[in-house]
Parts: structure tokens; C-alpha cells; sequence
């Protein structure tokens, strides 16, 4: 009778997991094995014949940006890294804190921002087309290296977070004997730093290549006529051929099933871990002042063009509508935009429902999430308790593209299990979404702190007759309430501005405010979609700051740096 | 080998003098212990003589050359530090050479040189294994490997037994020595072992809040000690702080005792420094004995420790685990008198 608790949760969590997470998976894969309704490996052998170029075409362009994004976010990653934990310069906390917007951003408004200073039409090709009086704007992004700037505009974050994580963890004494034993600074740098940055520039290469493959915001707004595989995706299900876009599908997820293995497998700190008494020592490596003085430009350099973009967006957000047309900078400004968008309901309804949906997405996400990861645990240790890990983690891989694909080809229809509902073309669909793509960062939140509490703590409560209810509620949800919380701070910031999936499932009753802004911005409605970003940003500021509101935690900064961590 | 002079060297960290004033001779060859308690600062010492740190006043001195100024890898110095700080992806032959290819020495040379090193620490056979693969001991021995590879003129230590259990701490305690000894190099070794300091070094210096308090051999250390903490520190005395009068009696509350003529001080406030083993059981009626309760008996082997009680002071006694001590329980009564050669006085507190 003792089990029958634990039994029962295990039963529910295996069940939900099967239905909700597992059958849209495998009956995408079905999808693709499909030909006019019969089993055939059509589709896949149409994906990778050289005649159709099209998919070849997709398929090259965004392995070819995801080279290159890892190769530049990672230079760039670890040049922001080097320079805030190595250097001392005026105003390094505020850089530190700073560096890490682009990823607070949602993707379609950090794309958006991009767009308006660096796009075709954007400030900076403007201000060089009027200095150098040519017929077209200078230095504009689009085309493949449009989105490889933005990928690494957005993507450059993850190295930076991971390698000044391994950087801050090594031990002062490394380059303290280096030094002793008469290495100077770039031997120091390339023999002892270089190797213990490793798993940190493999563990982001990895997220960085998995995120570009996944990356829809940035090719549907900078390609062009570039083709890409997510955009073909979406193109092949608006064309109606569920099936390839079922192929298109599963060929991404393996892809990026595969880096997010190498991701787990490599993790993202350094080899050695602090010895010693007192105080840890952080290792500085002396630079040379001509050297110092250029990382330190750089870094400014970069922060102002990741500023400028959300400083434009804040601007635009102001603007009278209609007003801006072929002038350098709008000349006309009022607070209109934000008045319509909350004294209208049709325009404040987007808001709602994101909010909404992501309300419903973080509860959702903390159910399975938590019972998921305190279940895994009881195996802590063994291989179930790491298979259950990883299978439960495993949809944090799967591009929102392919969540979408795999829920229309899923639940069309009206199944059981959904209350004998076809969940498609209804508003449970966004939500239901966001919980598949978001659960696994409360899993891994909650594990990573279950990992690291002392399991004498139940053992005592255990001993004191404590019953399983209890030892639940008064030891263990205290000691991974902060982790929980993280977990469902990051996952309501990643469902408000959530774009990739909702753009395929959405309906018009339920549009979220990431498609609004894409809609209004289609209308040229420039005023409107900034205000939206613009509360959009506001939101995700006021959640970041909860933990350190509610006391379980510092900055902002270090609860998205935790989260990462985590989460990763 | 050299000579080491440190003059006035004086470091501050955020305003709080961490190194003060420290003024110390290191003759060449000699195994110089710094000993003190945790944030002592002696770690700090070690750093400023390895050129970590920078003094912000004072001056180093070794063998004629001021190296006050110079960077860590123009000192001449190898350093072992606590946690040993070897490479951890480079496997013990690379750790080892590091330092000589830092220096572009030719391969065959660089060869030969590691194999000497690591042959004087008997870790010939573990040359092409990864770092991380050794024991504790074995990452000991590969840290002191490079750093005497470079022939340094100095070999600094910081606390480099912590990390090893008590087994390997006294079999690597010998290893160090016997490889000091044939090598003949100047050592500076950091501890707040007091059992490593004095049975390792020719001469110890006792840290306390930056200063140095006594310089000594460890004989000279624990049997004059200058000061009641190197009293208590080295020999595990008991420090009773109270009034002396100029007849030559120390009184702490209720406690008094009478010094022999060999222990007056001016009157005034003094500390009475009481070795453990400096109080003897005594037969009750002997002239000069004193009362005490016997309040806790812990056997310890060859010897037991007491802790009694008389006249309402604590006192930690340490005696032979003879029959009598071994039949003493707590509570019973016992007399003592004090072998005044293990009892000093020191004016004023401590």
C-alpha cells in the first residue's frame, strides 16, 4: 500500500508522457513514411534528390548558416566572455548585465529590432546611403549573411554565458603556476585556458548550431529568396503536403537530436574544480595594455549595437502611424500606439492571450515537470534514472517547427485522450504547444537541484515518521521551490514571446501578440508592432525580476545565468 | 643555492594588513617552515616571496638580487601549491615539461630533465598518464616533479599535505624531506600543522595577524617561546591571563599560585603559560601541590589527556598511561604540582 502513491504518479506521468509528447512524435514519423496513403519512402527520397533543388537548397543553406553562427557567435562569445571576466574596466557590471540581452528578447522582436536598424530599410544603410549619396541603402543586412548576423547577434550569448561561467570557474593557481613555470600570456592562454574552456565552446557550439537549424524568425524575415529548412517546412504544410513536411521534419529533429547529444554529453564546465582554502582565487591572465584597450572598444562597440536596436524599437513604438515614410527618422511621435493597444479590446486581445497561454504553460509545465524530475530521481544514479532524464528532456531539442508539424498530424482529429477533442483550430492548442517545447527546462531545473540536496534530509524526515506527503511538502519542495520557480520564470518568458509554433497553429481568436506584431508589421503598422514588442519586453522584464523580488535570488543577470545553466 | 631576505615586505589587502612588516633570513639549503592558524597570512607570504603578489612595501632579496619587482618566471623559484595546480588535460610528462618548453629548451633535453624529475619522485612508470588518472600522492609528487625540474633556487610549498589523508600525509612528510635533504635546495614551506613544521624544518617562523612572532628552531620555539601565542600555538599550553605581585604570585580569580624566583616578572597583568605536560600528578599532602577535579579522561595510547578543574580554572594535562592515570575517572580528586622548566610568564596579555 505504501507504493501504490508513487505507482500511481509513475502510471499518470508514463501515460501523459506516451500520449502528449511521444504519439505526436511518432505519428510525424508515421507521416513521413507515407505516399498517397500508403507506406513508402517517397518523401525522404524526394528530400534528398538532387533534382528536386529546393529541399537540397534548404538543406545546404541552413547547414552552411549553421557554420558559420557557430564560427562567429563563438569567436564573438568568447572574446565578451574573456573580456568581462578577465579585464578591469570602468562600467564592466553594467556590460556584464547588458550582454546577455538578446536572448531576454523574444526572437521575433529581437529580429524585428534588428531589421529596423540593420534591415534594407533600417536607420544605419540609410544614414551611409545619405552620406554617400548612392541610389541604394549601404551595408544593409539580407540574404544569408543577414540572418548569420542575426543568428550571431542573438546566438553569441550562449558562448559568452558558458565560457564566462568556465572562465570564473578556473582555478587562480593554473595561471599562477603557468606563470611560475615562465608561460607568457598567449601560451598561457592556447595551453592551460584554451583546454579548460573546451567543454564550455563544444556544450555552445552544439546549442548554438541546434538553434540556428531550429532558427524560423530570422530566415523568414532577412532570406529573402533564400530557402531554409524551417521555412520549408512551413511552406510545404501551407502547400498542403502534410507528409513531406512530416520528412522535412523528422531530417530536423535527427539533426538536432544529435547536437543536443553532444551538448549533454559534453556538459559546460571546466575540468578542474577549485581547491584550496579561503577564499577561491579567480584566474586573471595579464593582458597587454594595447590588446586591453581593444577587446575593451570592441566590447562597446557590440553593446551599442545590441542596444540600438531595442533603443529604435522603444522609439518606433512612438510613432505616429502613417507618418513615417521615406524620412530618415520618423518626425512625428504621440503615445497612440499604446493607447489603442489598451483601450481597444481587439488589439489588447493578443496580449491577453499570451499571457493567458503562458500562464496555462508554465502551470502545466511545473505539473509534469516537477512530478517528472522528483519521480527520475528516486533512480538518481542508476541508468533508468539517467534514460528518464534524458527521454524527458529530449523535446527541449525539437525545433518549434516540428512541434507544430507533429500536433496538427496528431490531434486534427478528435482523440480520447484530448476529451474527445480535435485540439487544431482550438485556442488548447498554443498552450499545449508551449508546455511540449518548455516542460523539459523545468526538468532539468529541478533535477539539477535535486542532484545537489543532501538525500540525508529525506532519510531524517523518513526516520522521524514523516509520511510521503509531508517529506514532500515540508523537505523537498522547499529545497527545490528556487529551482522551480527559475524553471517557470524562463518557461513564461519563452511562451510570451513564443513565435515558431504559434505561427503555425494559431487562429485567428487566439492569436498571440508574437503574431499580431508580424501582422501588424505586414500592414506596415510600425507603430503598433514596436508598442507590442515594446510591452512584450516590459512583461519579460517584470518576470525576470520575480525570483530576486521573492528573495531567491540576485540580479536579473544571475537568475537568467542560472537558468541557462540549468537548463542546458 | 641561495640566500632569501625578505625586509619590511608589507601587504594590505582592501586596507587590512595581511603581511606586516616581516623581516625574515632564510639561509641557503635550509628548510624554513612559516607557521601559523588560518588567515595568519601566511599563504600570503608565500606569494609575495613566489612574486603572486606584489609587495607594497619592504624588499626581497635572494642571493645578492633584489627581486622585489620581478615577474614570478625571473625568479628562480618553483612553487608546489595546496591543491597542486597541475594541468589537468596535459598528462604528467607534459606537466612536467611545461615549464622547460615555456623556456624553448630543445626536446632531448627537455626529455632528459623531466625523467630526472620525475625519477627523484618515483613517478617514472606514470609518465604518459593523464592527470586526472593519479591519486592524490601521485599529483604530490608530479607537482613537486615541475617544480624541480627548473633547478629552482628556491622551492616554495603551500600547504601541500592537506589534501592527503593522514597515511599518505606522513609518508609524503619523509618524501619531502629526503628530497629536500639530497637536493640541497632552499624550502619554504607554509603549514598550519604545527607536527608538520617542526618535525620538516631546520627553522620555523610562527605567523599571527601578518606578523611574525618568533623565529626559531623548533626546539628553540617550544621550549622559549617568546610569546604566549607561540606558547600555545606550538606547544598546546594553557594561558591563564591575571595579576602578578611583586612577591612573586599569580593569581587568576581563585586561582593562585606561587612562581619560583626564576619566573618573576615586574607586577602587573601577565599570562601564565602552562604546558600539558608540565603539570604533574602529584601525591596529595606534597608541599606546593594543588587540588584539582578530574573533569574529562581521554585515552589516547602512550599517553592520556586529562581535563581538570582547580580553583576554577580548565586545565588540559597530559601524562603517561601509567596505572595511575589509567584508574582516574572524572570526578575523582587528584593533586598536582608544575615542572616550572615547561611553565613560562609573560608580562602583560596575550
Amino acid at each position: 500500500m505504501k507504493r501504490a502513491g508513487p505507482l500511481a504518479a509513475f502510471t499518470l506521468l508514463v501515460f501523459a508522457f506516451m500520449m502528449y509528447v511521444a504519439f505526436p512524435l511518432a505519428m510525424m514519423a508515421g507521416e513521413s513514411l507515407k505516399a498517397g496513403g500508403v507506406f513508402s519512402f517517397h518523401q525522404y527520397a524526394s528530400l534528398f534528390d538532387p533534382a528536386n533543388g529546393a529541399n537540397s537548397e534548404a538543406i545546404l543553406n541552413s547547414i552552411f548558416v549553421a557554420v558559420l553562427s557557430v564560427v562567429f557567435s563563438g569567436l564573438l562569445g568568447l572574446c565578451l566572455a574573456f573580456v568581462v571576466t578577465q579585464v578591469e574596466f570602468p562600467g564592466k557590471a553594467v556590460v556584464a548585465r547588458l550582454a546577455i540581452l538578446p536572448i531576454a528578447l523574444p526572437p521575433l522582436v529581437g529580429v524585428i529590432a534588428f531589421r529596423f536598424v540593420f534591415g534594407s530599410s533600417g536607420l544605419l544603410p540609410r544614414i551611409l546611403q545619405g552620406i554617400l549619396h548612392t541610389a541604394n541603402p549601404v551595408l544593409a543586412l539580407e540574404g544569408i549573411p543577414g540572418v548569420v548576423i542575426v543568428h550571431v547577434y542573438s546566438f553569441h550569448v550562449y558562448t559568452y554565458l558558458f565560457c564566462a561561467a568556465a572562465l570564473r570557474n578556473i582555478d587562480g593557481a593554473l595561471i599562477d603556476a603557468a606563470a611560475g613555470l615562465g608561460s607568457r600570456g598567449w601560451r598561457t592562454f592556447r595551453k592551460v585556458i584554451l583546454p579548460e574552456l573546451r567543454p564550455a565552446l563544444l556544450a555552445s557550439a552544439a546549442l548554438t548550431c541546434m538553434s540556428s537549424m531550429a532558427s524560423f524568425t530570422a530566415p523568414l524575415l532577412f532570406a529573402g529568396e533564400k530557402r531554409f529548412l524551417t521555412l520549408q517546412i512551413f511552406q510545404t504544410k501551407l502547400n498542403g503536403d502534410v507528409n513531406l513536411a512530416a520528412a522535412q521534419s523528422v531530417l530536423l529533429t535527427f539533426v538536432s537530436l544529435g547536437l543536443y547529444a553532444v551538448m549533454m554529453s559534453v556538459g559546460g564546465t571546466p575540468q578542474t574544480a577549485r581547491g584550496g582554502k579561503g577564499v577561491a582565487r579567480r584566474g586573471v591572465l595579464p593582458v597587454p595594455p594595447i590588446l586591453r584597450r581593444l577587446l575593451v572598444g570592441g566590447t562597446f562597440l557590440l553593446l551599442l549595437a545590441e542596444l540600438l536596436p531595442v533603443a529604435m524599437i522603444v522609439l518606433l513604438s512612438f510613432v505616429r502611424e502613417g507618418s513615417w515614410t521615406t524620412q530618415l527618422l520618423p518626425d512625428r511621435y504621440a503615445t497612440q500606439n499604446y493607447l489603442s493597444l489598451l483601450g481597444e479590446r481587439k488589439m489588447l486581445e493578443p496580449l491577453l492571450n499570451s499571457l493567458l497561454c503562458a500562464g496555462i504553460a508554465v502551470i502545466g509545465s511545473i505539473l509534469f515537470g516537477v512530478s517528472a524530475a522528483v519521480l527520475a530521481s528516486r533512480a538518481q544514479g542508476r541508468f533508468w534514472g539517467k534514460a528518464a532524464n534524458i527521454i524527458l528532456t529530449l523535446p527541449y531539442a525539437v525545433p518549434g517547427t516540428v512541434v507544430a508539424i507533429a500536433l496538427i498530424v496528431s490531434f486534427n482529429i478528435p482523440r480520447w485522450w484530448t476529451g474527445g477533442m480535435g485540439l487544431v483550430g482550438t485556442f488548447w492548442i498554443l498552450p499545449f504547444a508551449y508546455i511540449m517545447r518548455e516542460y523539459p527546462v523545468v526538468v532539468r531545473s529541478v533535477t539539477a537541484s535535486l542532484e545537489t540536496m543532501d538525500g540525508s534530509l529525506l532519510d531524517a524526515a523518513d526516520g522521524l515518521g514523516a509520511s510521503a506527503w509531508k517529506r514532500f511538502r515540508s523537505v523537498l519542495l522547499p529545497a527545490i521551490a528556487p529551482a522551480i520557480l527559475s524553471g517557470a520564470v524562463l518557461v513564461a518568458i519563452a511562451s510570451l514571446g513564443e513565435f515558431v509554433s504559434s505561427i503555425m497553429l494559431y487562429t485567428y481568436a487566439s492569436r498571440p501578440v508574437s503574431v499580431e506584431i508580424l501582422a501588424q508589421l505586414r500592414q506596415f503598422n510600425i507603430g503598433a508592432a514596436s508598442a507590442y514588442a515594446v510591452c512584450l519586453m516590459l512583461l519579460i522584464l517584470l518576470i525576470l525580476w520575480i525570483p530576486s523580488f521573492l528573495g531567491r535570488g540576485g540580479s536579473g543577470r544571475e537568475n537568467v545565468t542560472a537558468m541557462m545553466d540549468s537548463s542546458f | 643555492m641561495a640566500t632569501l631576505s625578505l625586509h619590511q615586505v608589507t601587504k594590505q589587502f582592501r586596507g587590512r594588513a595581511a603581511v606586516c612588516g616581516v623581516d625574515l633570513d632564510i639561509a641557503s639549503g635550509e628548510f624554513f617552515a612559516v607557521l601559523g592558524p588560518s588567515g595568519c597570512g601566511k599563504t600570503t607570504l608565500l606569494r609575495l616571496i613566489a612574486g603572486y603578489e606584489k609587495a607594497d612595501s619592504g624588499s626581497i632579496v635572494l642571493g645578492g638580487r633584489d627581486i622585489t619587482h620581478c615577474h614570478p618566471r625571473d625568479r628562480e623559484m618553483g612553487m608546489v601549491f595546496q591543491n597542486y595546480a597541475l594541468f589537468p588535460q596535459m598528462t604528467v610528462f607534459e606537466n612536467v615539461a611545461f615549464g622547460l618548453e615555456s623556456r624553448h629548451m630543445g626536446d632531448r633535453e627537455v626529455r632528459d630533465r623531466v625523467k630526472v624529475a620525475l625519477d627523484a619522485v618515483h613517478m617514472t612508470q606514470k609518465t604518459a598518464d593523464p592527470v586526472p588518472t593519479l591519486s592524490g600522492g601521485e599529483q604530490q609528487r608530479v607537482a613537486v616533479a615541475r617544480a624541480l625540474v627548473l633547478r629552482p633556487q628556491v622551492l616554495l610549498f603551500d600547504e601541500p599535505l592537506s589534501n592527503l589523508d593522514a597515511a599518505l600525509r606522513t609518508s609524503t612528510r619523509e618524501e619531502i624531506k629526503t628530497l629536500q635533504r639530497e637536493s640541497g635546495v632552499t624550502t619554504v614551506y607554509v603549514t598550519h600543522d604545527q607536527g608538520e613544521g617542526m618535525t620538516l624544518a631546520d627553522r620555523i617562523a610562527v605567523m599571527r595577524d601578518g606578523v611574525v612572532r618568533q623565529v626559531g628552531t623548533p626546539r628553540e620555539l617550544y621550549e622559549a617561546p617568546e610569546d604566549p601565542f607561540v606558547a600555545g600555538f606550538l606547544g598546546g599550553a594553557n594561558l591563564l591571563e591575571g595579576l602578578l605581585s611583586a612577591e612573586g604570585i599569580f593569581q587568576q580569580g581563585a586561582f593562585r599560585i606561587v612562581l619560583p624566583p626564576s619566573h618573576y616578572r615586574p607586577p602587573g597583568r601577565a599570562t601564565l603559560a602552562l604546558k600539558p605536560e608540565g603539570i604533574l600528578l602529584a601525591g596529595e599532602g606534597i608541599p606546593g601541590s594543588v587540588p584539582a577535579r578530574v573533569d574529562a579522561v581521554e585515552y589516547m595510547g602512550w599517553m592520556t589527556t586529562l581535563r581538570i578543574a582547580s580553583q576554577g580554572v580548565s586545565l588540559r594535562v597530559i601524562v603517561p598511561s601509567l596505572s595511575g592515570a589509567l584508574s582516574l575517572r572524572p570526578g575523582m580528586t587528584i593533586w598536582f604540582t608544575i615542572d616550572w622548566e615547561k611553565a613560562f610568564v609573560f608580562p602583560g596579555g596575550e
